[in-house]
């Protein structure tokens, strides 16, 4: 059965009657909410969500995030002063009077109920719709707008800092983010808080123009209670090239569907993540980049470690549409688990119909190598430390496309914390990971 | 034998060879030399037939027929052997397999029966020991897994299977040690004769003291800028090629 | 290759080469589906009781199922009341009690496929069950099985002369609500194979079922039971071909295999029903349910198919690894040319420790052709040392065709260790060329690069089959590069 939508229809009723937007966009809230509720939550007979549950979520009698009275939270501890720009949200909306004072040249923020004439925008194409958007749609009263100019290079990472607050809120924060021709630029989004049992449901749109590197990276250190749905949809245009590294390390629950719309020739996506759910997490990944057209190229590389109790999904999946010829895609996700009760479930796809293609996936699951932990423990390390060390260097990897120091700086210092949880989790007894030896008889014999 | 008359070509538009004139006859033995870039493969990839390359003007003839009307496996089946810079791998199917399908197709050319399978092991296992091959080599999958050399080698051990009226080499020797270099002039030594030529196309001059050229040329900027015995080559090592890159320039 | 197009349209002018109907006076029963059908198949077969009940209890559960929409198949709907669910070739009221009996067409039928029933020309070393349409018209060297202990006539004479072996084992791997096509198939198979190996007995020769379908309008619905008992080994070899019609037919079939402790199955397929014409019109719908259960310790399953027919192809043999140390295998070579679609692949369930998994899956997929792996490994908690390897490849010739590659992973134990590899890329050029200029032609080049790419197949089949399995390739994709 599906899970439950009560609560929310109780929301979306005291939502209706609370709204301050203009009809057309209350009637486009409508219709949202309407397609929502006749399809439902999402549930594991839906293919895209056959390994992750929302059942939890339906038992949680969340209200809307109210206006004006959320708190930012304290900035990042390293993004203080001149090391970033910062863009501040609480609870899903803009909140100026913590984000930098000055925005950099050729940066414009708005936010607020999108004007009548975008309301094409609202039904723009995504790569994979979800029924999460039209919720998204429904509840979202506030646009935010991020507008580079063409020719910006900015030095700085504009940070969008995303922070949580408040019991049982259902956030739905929208948005927009266009990137001109010529640019280059970072972008950093950034949940965390400590909202209890908050549900975060976001949209994002980011449009590249042509002929511009935009950086985009998500780090997820949410509440462990919190859900967090982030549907993020990309259009890239010619000669463009798009990074992403989504990192996840707090909520409950954590689904970040990635869409990428390879529109022109030459346009290039470069997809990593690292995900370490351990304690009863459970982190989502899905990617789907679509190669629309000709000389495209994507890259995909997800590391995963499942810690103690962690459940991690991949799903990658790369069409390449008919006569979107020299295309070359390549996907690959690497998992560790490191308890008995760690769980991975990975799924990379092709989807190919055209011919002149390299296209290729791989995809593995196994533990830490013993032979490597043994060499490290010979070395005079601890087994605790040898684990950590190989943790680190399998996914490290994956943070190489960070450009900005800072930023790097911060995320290994996270990151650390994070791993520093999930290796003491685990028991020390060497012999713990493999409570089964070959059979005898296919073994060396005893001694 | 070939003669190539003004020959123009180009890859995906750019014009790489201008103008390229050069006559080989029957058991002559020629070698051309040339900078990087100077079209030395291109020339190579023409006259093999690789459709990658365009050409815009000249003409090819070889024995009485125009080479460039002729489909890439009828010029092999007619004698002309281009031996790979880089030769290609092909998982699966297996160097005795793909050599007999060879043979065999230039043998139905030319109206002659089927290879009897216990010819073909005589015959090929003789060149191998020639070219220093283990017979384990037969069952390999072609190129796959080979080292540099040894890919080298197995183009000559095709080239002295298949016989060819004109063999082109290009860069065989690039990438050998000493060794290994011996045995590929080794096997292309034993297959000159009065009837059959070579054209070896090479960045070295070290090739040429173990395969005797009769005459050299050297291509620059998509022409032959100078042509002349063993002593040019000689002149080529010492002086490098910049002084004939200039002089064309000129 | 600027001439290919030219000689392309000529080759794919070569037809089927099995599309002849054979002229035989055979009593089908009117087409449609209800209890009645089901009872008077039952009757006709003279079964016992458990078995009409089993059959009905699938028809019931069937009727509440829908058919499958997952697999990245375009499937016109199934008329299910318009196919006669039973066919048989009309011969005095008992079956051929002896080969003498056989009606001289179908002996020539048979011939003309190849594969000779009458004594002189037998296969050597295979055993063949040739079953037509519905029924099961001859089992070669059976007497010969006999003596070394082995089972092996037709699923009918098993219901028969075994019935306690048939009540034992029927629906154990798969069974009667297993999905959509397995329940319509539990409700209305007709006959099949039965093999019995018993216990440390390793089967004297190949054991083969030819499986033709002559009639028009019907569904050919066999199933296969093969039972390897403790430490025997048994090679199993099924073929398939159909004649050329406009309308598509139905062909859903189930496998079941059993491997007692420290015995091997190895089950191979030359699949080559009639994949329809160059626009589609026509050929056999085949929806297959394979399944092998390792029950004991150190058992092996190892499928290996070639699947170059059927219009459209929903196959997915797998493997559960009960037993510890037991091993699955699949070896696959799909091709998929003109308006074909194949969705196959396997399932490796890991149940037991130290059990061991591989996966090599080569699909090829030419003209308008949509050729997709679809495969699932899944690791137990219980399956500790658990290893699997999956490579899966995907060829394309022409650029209106389509590979797709969905592998799903699951693993709730940390110490197995699973790996996936695939690529999907078209016939090289540099590949072609190099051919070429040793003087091959391009045919003969395309062939021999594609037989490469299966390579790793083939080499998996017995002797006999690898050689038609290649000629069968070559047949099937003449003319199909671009």
């Amino acid at each position: 059965m599906r899970p439950s939508i009560e609560h929310l229809t109780t929301a979306y009723e005291s939502f209706r009657q609370a709204r301050k937007v203009p009809s057309w966009y209350s009637e486009a809230q409508d219709k949202s909410w309407q397609r929502f509720a006749e399809h439902g939550l999402p549930w594991r007979k839906d293919e895209h969500w056959k390994y992750t549950s929302l059942y939890h979520l339906a038992k949680i009698p969340v209200v809307p995030a109210p206006d004006g009275h959320a708190e930012t939270g304290a900035n990042p501890v390293i993004y203080t002063g001149d090391q970033a720009t910062v863009i501040a949200l609480a609870n899903g909306r803009y909140t100026p009077s913590s984000s930098s004072p000055t925005l950099p040249d050729g940066v414009t923020v708005t936010a607020g109920v999108p004007r009548d004439e975008k309301r094409s925008a609202l039904s723009r194409q995504v790569v994979r719709p979800s029924v999460l958007q039209d919720l998204n749609a429904a509840f979202a009263e506030q646009w935010i707008e991020i507008t580079i100019a063409d020719n910006t290079t900015l030095s700085q990472p504009l940070y969008l800092w995303h922070h949580t607050s408040g019991e049982q809120l259902l956030c739905s924060p929208r948005l927009v983010i266009n990137v001109g021709r010529n640019c280059d630029v970072t972008v950093v989004e950034h949940y965390g808080g400590a909202g209890d049992q908050c549900v975060i449901n976001g949209s994002v749109s980011v449009a590249v123009a042509e002929n511009s590197q935009v950086h985009h990276t998500k780090l997820q250190t949410d509440h462990d209670s919190t859900s967090h749905l982030i549907n993020t949809n990309v259009d890239v245009s010619a000669d463009s090239r798009y990074t992403s590294l989504v990192i996840d390390m707090g909520a409950r629950l954590a689904r970040s569907d990635l869409g990428i719309n390879l529109n022109g020739q030459g346009a290039a996506a470069r997809l990593y993540g690292v995900f370490l759910p351990a304690g009863g997490q459970h982190f989502d990944h899905h990617s789907f980049v679509k190669h629309n057209l000709p000389h495209t190229a994507s890259e995909q590389d997800y590391h995963g470690v499942v810690g103690h109790g962690g459940h991690g999904v991949f799903n990658g999946k790369v069409l390449v549409q008919p006569d979107a010829q020299k295309i070359e895609a390549v996907q690959s996700n690497d998992n560790i688990l490191l308890s008995t009760s760690a769980e991975i479930d990975t799924k990379p796809e092709l989807e190919i119909y055209a011919d002149d293609v390299k296209c290729a996936h791989g995809a593995t699951v196994g533990q830490l190598d013993e032979t490597s932990l043994f060499y490290l423990q010979s070395r005079g390390l601890s087994r605790r430390d040898a684990r950590h060390l190989l943790v680190e260097g399998f996914i490290r990897e994956t943070f190489a496309t960070v450009k900005c120091d800072h930023f790097r700086a911060f995320l290994d210092q996270l990151i650390e914390t994070k791993l520093n949880v999930l290796v003491d989790q685990l028991p020390l007894d060497a012999t713990e990971m493999s409570s089964s030896k070959p059979a005898s008889g296919t073994g060396p014999a005893n001694v | 034998m070939l003669k190539i008359e003004n020959l123009h070509a180009s890859v995906d538009d750019t014009p790489i060879l201008k103008g390229i004139n050069l006559q080989i006859s029957a058991g002559e033995v020629h070698a051309i030399m040339g900078p990087n870039g100077s079209g030395k493969s291109t020339l190579a990839g023409v006259l093999a037939g690789n459709e990658r390359y365009t050409v815009t003007d000249g003409t090819i003839t070889f024995q009485d027929n125009d080479l460039l009307d002729m489909k890439t496996e009828d010029r092999a089946r007619a004698g002309l052997f281009l031996a790979f810079q880089y030769p290609v791998e092909i998982p699966g199917v297996n160097n005795a397999y793909l050599l007999k399908a060879a043979l065999n197709a230039r043998r139905q050319y030319r109206g002659e029966g089927q290879l009897d399978a216990f010819d073909f092991l005589t015959q090929i296992k003789s060149k191998m020991k020639l070219m220093d091959m283990s017979e384990d080599f037969l069952k390999r999958d072609v190129n796959a897994g080979f080292s540099g050399g040894e890919k080298k080698r197995n183009e000559i051990l095709q080239m002295t299977m298949l016989e060819p009226t004109l063999a082109v080499l290009d860069e065989t020797d690039s990438g050998l040690d000493i060794d290994a270099l011996k045995i590929v002039a080794q096997g292309v030594n034993s297959l000159r004769d009065e009837q059959r030529s070579f054209l070896m196309i090479t960045h070295y001059q070290r090739l040429l003291d173990y395969i005797q050229p009769d005459f050299v040329h050297v291509l620059a900027n998509g022409r032959i800028a100078k042509s002349g015995d063993r002593a040019l080559a000689l002149e080529l090592e010492d002086r490098g090629y910049d002084w004939i890159t200039r002089e064309v320039a000129v | 290759m600027a001439n290919t197009r030219d000689n392309m349209h000529e080759l794919v002018e070569r037809k089927y080469q099995h599309g002849f109907v054979t002229d035989i006076e055979s009593e089908t029963l009117p087409p449609g589906l209800d209890e009645s059908v089901i009872r008077r198949i039952s009757a006709i077969k003279n079964e016992p009781a458990f078995l009409l009940d089993w059959r009905l209890k699938a028809y019931r559960r069937w009727l509440k199922m829908e058919a499958p929409d997952w697999a990245q198949l375009n499937i016109e709907p199934i008329d299910y009341q318009a196919i006669s669910y039973y066919s048989a070739p009309k011969a005095d009221k008992d079956k051929p009690q002896s080969l003498a009996d056989v009606d001289p067409k179908l002996l020539e039928t048979y011939d003309k496929l190849g594969i000779p029933l009458h004594e002189r020309a037998r296969l050597a070393g295979v055993a063949v069950d040739a079953v037509f349409d519905s029924v099961s018209v001859a089992t070669t060297f059976r007497d010969k099985l006999a003596e070394a202990g082995v089972i092996f006539c037709s699923f009918s004479e098993a219901v028969k002369d075994h019935p306690d072996l048939i009540e034992k084992y029927l629906g154990t791997v798969v069974s009667h609500a297993d999905n959509y096509f397995a329940a319509l198939n539990s409700a209305v198979f007709t006959d099949g194979s039965f093999v019995y190996i018993p216990p440390g007995v390793r089967c004297p020769m190949e054991l083969s079922t030819y499986f033709r379908i002559n009639a028009a309008n019907t569904g050919q619905f066999e199933r296969t039971l093969i039972i390897a008992d403790k430490g025997s080994h048994v090679s199993y070899l099924e073929g398939c071909t159909a004649p050329m019609r406009d309308e598509n037919q139905l062909h859903a079939a189930v496998v079941e295999l059993i491997a007692l402790d420290d015995a091997e199955i190895k089950y191979s397929t030359v699949q080559n029903w009639y994949p329809g014409d160059e626009n589609g019109v026509g050929g056999i719908y085949n929806f297959v349910t394979k399944r092998g259960d390792c029950k004991g310790i150190n058992s092996k399953i190892s499928w290996t198919q070639v699947e170059t027919g059927s219009a459209i192809t929903w196959k997915y043999p797998s493997c559960i690894l009960r037993g510890d140390n037991s091993v699955g295998e699949f070896y696959s070579v799909a091709v998929a040319n003109n308006w074909q679609q194949a969705d196959t692949g396997t399932k490796m369930i890991h149940i037991g420790k130290n059990t061991r998994s591989t996966i090599i899956s080569k699909g090829i997929s030419a003209g308008r052709a949509q050729n997709s792996y679809r495969g699932l490994v899944k690791i137990m908690p219980t399956a500790s040392n658990a290893r699997n390897f999956a490579q899966c490849d995907s060829l394309l010739m022409g650029d209106k065709c389509g590979a797709h590659t969905f592998p799903y992973i699951e693993v709730k134990n940390p110490t197995a260790k699973v790996e996936h590899e695939a690529t999907t890329s078209k016939i090289g050029e540099d590949q072609l060329f190099y051919c070429l200029q040793r003087g091959i032609s391009e045919e003969d080049a395309v062939s021999l690069i594609v037989n490469g790419f299966c390579k790793d197949v083939f080499k998996k089949l017995p002797m006999e089959f690898a050689v038609e399995a290649q000629a069968l390739l070559n047949v099937s994709l003449e003319g199909a590069v671009g």
